[in-house]
Order: structure tokens, then sequence, then C-alpha cells
């Protein structure tokens, strides 16, 4: 095999895996709302003793609340932005490197203020805590927790900003790439503008949940849609590379 | 590939590098907290004459001033390095022949110490508790976001901001000794930059040797970095529209 054939097959195989990971995000959307059907997969957590409760009862629930399915969604993100980068290396090298750098930074972020594993462990100590002093202590600790990786809050703010900026950047590549369908690139547009307008509303806005709810499922729905559209091209570019 | 477009995409890589530089020395400047104390606010903002210390301090100047409560946190230090970013991403474009190696280890550290401060500058997550904190009904809610304020203001400057601000000055020192083995900024650039983060790589020593006069080294670095920055900036631009 040629040194060029071997590069060639080498990109095409990162494409593929671009493609899995694409479908991977859809799965993972998918469980998402499945999750938020299940009796209790709805319910939100007014104080630190909720959170508590919700981990002892339910440590699935309580983990998924706290970004669990998230930290999912972002590693296959890895593989995606990579893959996208890879598509569009020659027709927009600098900004299809911008947007990967800016996923990757979301991705790093989201990843060092996720507190998903650590309120789980902390829910089982208080749940073994015998003196009052010592659940004090717990919540305190819980609370500082909570206020950094309680997802859609200003603690969780700027690693989803990042992925969302990161989102548009990449679908206007692909507008002006001439790779992907317009099609695709203007729901990845509308798709991460939505969730970006979201996160602000649900970080900075009180009292707007409906108008957020909505947001957030248009948002979602469109980035879904968007990940199919880039799954079925990633693995189109996998065959013909 | 198309030449003529690969070629306006690095332009346009450029100009933003050249914009972010400029914006970071007018606006997002690094350490803005520190000029808002000394210069008391420029007499536009309302500065405290001494930093909060405990997390009671910071909930009531947050609540009372919102906007000088987050510079203090040092939230545009946020700002600063994503600029930062831009402005290593553009040199990275405009160096990369010159030494490719180098000036890919420069921009991964820079990466690298972007977003180890992303996550560990703890300014929005102070605010979202001291919103609670207000909000709270029972002196005993209070006492616990008081408790979670205090585990908060621990980190504000922990290891992370440290590390971070190490790996950016790092990468800067890199850059300014590629530009000057290459011939494509003016030694005067490069040396401006090799003395800006020279100087605020001697921080480090004195935080560990003599604490007492840390201050030094990030004031004397300040100066040379902004005229650092806008050096690049004008370069940027002139690359920006074509220019050798």
């Amino acid at each position: 095999m040629s040194q060029s054939a071997k590069q060639g097959s080498n990109w095409a195989g990162i494409y593929k895996l671009g493609g899995v990971a694409a479908l991977g995000a859809v799965l993972t959307g998918v469980i998402e709302i499945g999750i938020t059907f299940l009796p209790r997969g709805n319910t939100t957590q007014e104080t630190i003793l909720d959170w508590f409760i919700l981990f002892q009862e339910y440590p699935f629930l309580g983990l998924r609340n706290m970004g669990l399915l998230n930290i999912f969604l972002n590693t296959l993100g890895i593989f995606t932005f990579f893959a996208l980068y890879a598509a569009h290396r020659k027709v927009n090298g600098p900004f299809a490197t911008l947007a990967m750098i800016i996923s990757f930074l979301g991705i790093g972020v989201f990843y060092a203020t996720n507190r998903a594993f650590p309120m789980l462990d902390l829910s089982n100590q208080y749940a073994l805590a015998t003196t009052e002093a010592q659940q004090v202590a717990l919540e305190a600790a819980g609370q500082s927790l909570l206020v950094v990786g309680q997802s859609h809050t200003l603690g969780t703010f700027l690693g989803f900003f990042l992925l969302e900026t990161a989102g548009i950047l990449i679908s206007i590549v692909m507008l002006y790439g001439g790779i992907f369908s317009k099609a695709s690139a203007y729901i990845g547009i509308l798709g991460f503008s939505v969730l970006l307008i979201f996160e602000f509303f649900s970080s900075f806005v009180s009292g707007l949940t409906t108008a957020a709810m909505i947001l957030a499922m248009l948002g979602g729905i469109s980035s879904m849609v968007w990940y199919i559209l880039i799954a079925r091209r990633l693995f189109q570019l996998g065959q013909s590379n | 590939m198309n030449h003529t477009t690969e070629n306006a995409n690095w332009k346009s890589l450029y100009r933003i590098g050249a914009y972010a530089a400029l914006i970071a020395v007018i606006f997002f400047r690094r350490y803005l907290a520190a000029e808002l104390m000394a210069f008391n606010g420029f007499g536009i903002f309302d500065v405290p004459k001494e930093a909060p210390v405990t997390a009671i301090e910071w909930f009531t100047l947050l609540q009372e001033n919102k906007f000088v409560g987050l510079a203090l946190l040092e939230v545009f230090d946020l700002v600063n390095y994503a600029l930062v970013g831009l402005i290593f991403l553009a040199l990275y474009a405009a160096l990369r022949k010159a030494d490719q190696t180098a000036m890919e280890l420069a921009t991964l550290f820079s990466i690298v110490g972007i977003t180890v401060y992303f996550a560990s500058n703890q300014a929005l997550s102070f605010m979202y508790l001291s919103e609670q904190y207000a909000a709270a009904t029972s002196d005993a809610q209070r006492s616990l976001y008081l408790a979670a304020g205090e585990g908060l203001l621990a980190n504000t400057h922990g290891t992370g901001i440290h590390i971070s601000l190490f790996l950016v000055l790092l990468a800067g020192l890199l850059i300014s000794i590629v530009m000057l083995r290459s011939n494509i900024f003016s030694k005067a650039t490069a040396v401006t930059g090799i003395v800006a983060n020279s100087f605020g790589l001697c921080y480090f020593i004195l935080l560990v040797f003599a604490p007492a006069i840390s201050w030094l080294p990030p004031t004397l670095s300040a100066p040379f970095r902004l005229i650092w920055y806008v050096l690049i900036a004008i370069k940027l631009f002139k690359f920006g529209k074509g220019g050798k």
C-alpha cells in the first residue's frame, strides 16, 4: 500500500469513527428523553437534602441529573468534532481547527466541573453520618459541589457555552465547505444557537422555565437531526476515501 | 483545494488574532481586578478599598454591586484567556513554517492552560451561590451557603489558576523565542515578548521563595505584555491584508 493510500485509509477510519460517535450521540439523546418519561425521571431537587435523598433512593437518576449522560455525549463529541475537522481540513483548515479547539475546551471544562460521582460519594457519607455536626458539614460540602456542577446553572455555563459555540462555528464551516449539505449546516446553526439561548436563559434568567424548556426541546431535536445527517455523510466519506 | 479560499481563511484568522490582541489591551487586560483596586475603580466604579476576604463579605459585595464583585472575582480574566487563545492560534498560523514543533508545543500548552483556567475560575459559581444566599429564608440555609462559599473561595486561588498561568506564560515565551529566530516578526516584538513572559514566570519562583514580593513580577511584566500585544496586533493586521 502506498503512503498516500495508507493515509487516506487512516482518514477514512476517522470519518467512520466520527459517524459512529454521532450515532452514539443520537442514542444518548433518545435515552435521555426515555428516562425523562420514567417515574421520577423529571423531578427537580430544590435543596441539597433533596439531592442526597435522590442519590440514596435512585443513584442512577441522581447521577443522570448531575450530567452522567452528558459525560458520554461529550466523550462522543471528541470523535465527532475531530472527524468534522478532518473532513474540512483542506477546505477551511483554520476555522475547522478553531471549532475543534473550542469544542475540546468545552469538553475539558465540562469534565473538570462535573460533580456527579463526588455527589454520589458524599450522599453515601451523609447516609452513614451519625451526628448532626457531621450532617451539617456534609450538606455544606454538597452545596459547594452543587453550585459548580448542577447542569444548566451558572456553574456549568462555561462548558456548555463553549460546546455550543463550537457547534455553531463548525456548522458555518460546513455551510461554506461544500462537503456536507446546506440543510445539515442550517440545522446545526439553528440547533446549537437555540441551545445557546437556552443556556443563557437557564443560567442568567430565573422564572422562565416553560420558555426555557421549549428552547431546550427545539435545540435538542435539531441537534439530534444534525447528528443523524452528519453521521450519514461521515460514513459516505469513510467509504469513498 | 481552492488556494485563494484557503488564503482568505488564514487572513481572517490573522485579523481575528489582531482584534483579539487589541481587545486584550484595551478592555480585558489580565489582572483587571488588581487595576480596579489600584486605581479606585477608574473613578467610575465604586470599588471597596480592600478586597473582600470572607464568603459573607463577597456575598454582600455581589448583592450591592454585581459588576464590581464579579470583576474582583476575576470573571474578566475568563475573557482575557479566551482572547489569548485566539492570539496564540493566529501566531501559530503565522509562525508554523518557522518552527512547527515549537509552535505546536506552544499552542498545546496554551490550550491546556486555558482549559484549566476555565475549569478553575469560580466567579460565576460564586455569583450563583450569592443569589441562593440572598434568597435563603432561614439561618440554617444561610449557614449552609456560607460554608459552601468558603469552600469555593479556597479554590479561587488554587492550583488550577497557577498552573494555567504558568502554561500560558510558557507558551508565550516559546512563541517569542520562535519570533526571535525567524524574520517574520520584528526583533523588538520578540524581545518584548521574552521580557514580558520571563518576568511573568518569575512570579512562580517568588511565590515559593519570597511570597511577600510575589506581586512584583506580574506588575513588571504587565506593561511589556501590553506593548507585545500591540506589536503583534499591528503585524497580524498586515498579514490579514496580505502583507509580508
